[in-house]
């Protein structure tokens, strides 16, 4: 009887690592959650990814690069609207301050994908290593969508 | 024995007060907007008539704004290299032709380049058709398409001319069956919303 409950314990922390492992990636104070991509819509055209990171730890930390294989290269930027107008620009960082978390969302800061590999297409799995000035690399992985 | 009519009274009035008050509350709303329809974007509170003519991709056929009376005609402004912003507004107008269901045969939905340098025809139709089969794409020399910013009040910003990170003009333009421009909406609006100020406009008779 123990023993069984030793197993259904067991099998229990094996899917919850699994369902947890699924829904994000976990390194030092920083998880990250809500990852996707969006492809290009045109062989060689632009991509971007979208994530929430979230710093548990007590340090302030920022991701400062993001490294692909499936693109040529990726660039940290920001969009910005005011009013009827809209632009973009490349930062160096994304600030993550300590107990607070920074959301890369459509109309804000997102990781522009240049020259996407036309074969990405919605539904893959891909890897996204991530660089952090604290935390250093965290490697997740990411579905491919439209929205 | 006075006292009690009283209370009565006072009782019968409170709760045709706070009947009123509910009954207003929850249905004058509705019925105010139905009277008077308030739309979610910007109107202009002078239309202007519209009118414009640019090479159609892929083919390069003429695109003739007027050939589309008696249409609802959605203008959007963008370039394909686009990573965020574009991608994200042609994405919500296609869930908006989803949300207006049948009515989407009412709808054109129109994309203009603002950097025809790089989108030539065959890029621009793929591009388009990514996002839906029915929307049309625009591009021309600058010469033909300037005209055309200036009359959606349409600013595209060189990288010199850039101060910050706003360069180009993101909202989206609703034309009604008459060919007058009438709102419109700023970037970020929810696919609902756009249609919801699209139905007022197809509810709108045929001038």
């Amino acid at each position: 009887m123990r023993r069984w409950l030793q197993r259904l314990v067991g099998l229990f922390a094996v899917g919850l690592t699994l369902v947890l492992a699924g829904c994000s990636a976990q390194q030092g104070g920083i998880s990250i959650e809500n990852v996707w991509v969006r492809p290009s819509p045109i062989p060689g055209g632009t991509g971007a990814a979208y994530m929430e990171i979230r710093n548990g730890g007590s340090e302030d930390d920022a991701l400062t690069s993001v490294q692909i294989d499936f693109a040529e290269s990726a660039e940290i930027h920001q969009s910005m609207t005011q009013g009827d107008m809209a632009g973009m620009v490349m930062v160096d960082e994304i600030p993550v301050p300590a107990h607070r978390k920074a959301s890369l969302t459509p109309g804000g800061y997102h990781v522009m994908l240049i020259n996407m590999n036309p074969d990405v297409k919605v539904g893959d799995m891909v890897t996204l290593t991530l660089y952090f000035e604290k935390a250093g690399k965290v490697a997740i992985q990411a579905e491919v969508k439209d929205q | 024995m006075e006292e009690p009519r009283f209370t009565r009274r006072t009782a019968i009035a409170g709760a045709l007060f706070i009947g009123i008050l509910a009954f207003s509350s929850v249905f004058l709303p509705p019925i105010l907007s139905l009277i008077f329809p308030a739309f979610h974007g910007v109107n202009y509170d002078n239309p202007q008539q519209i009118d414009f003519s640019l090479p159609m991709a892929p083919n390069g056929d003429t695109f003739n704004l007027r050939d589309y009376r008696g249409k609802v005609v959605v203008i959007y402004f963008g370039y394909t290299n686009c990573p965020d912003i574009c991608p994200t507004t042609l994405y919500d107008l296609h869930r908006t032709m989803g949300e207006l269901g049948e009515d989407a045969s009412e709808v054109q939905v129109v994309f203009i380049t603002i950097d025809p340098e790089r989108d030539n025809s065959q890029h621009l139709a793929d591009y388009l058709s990514y996002f839906d089969k029915s929307f049309v794409g625009l591009y021309g020399t600058m010469d033909q398409l300037q005209p055309v910013y200036d009359q959606f009040g349409v600013r595209v910003l060189s990288k010199e001319q850039t101060t910050g990170a706003l360069g180009h003009t993101a909202d989206t333009f609703l034309i009604d069956r008459s060919g007058k421009l009438r709102v419109h909406q700023h970037y970020g609006m929810r696919p609902e919303q756009i249609a919801e100020d699209l139905q007022i406009l197809i509810r709108e008779k045929r001038s």
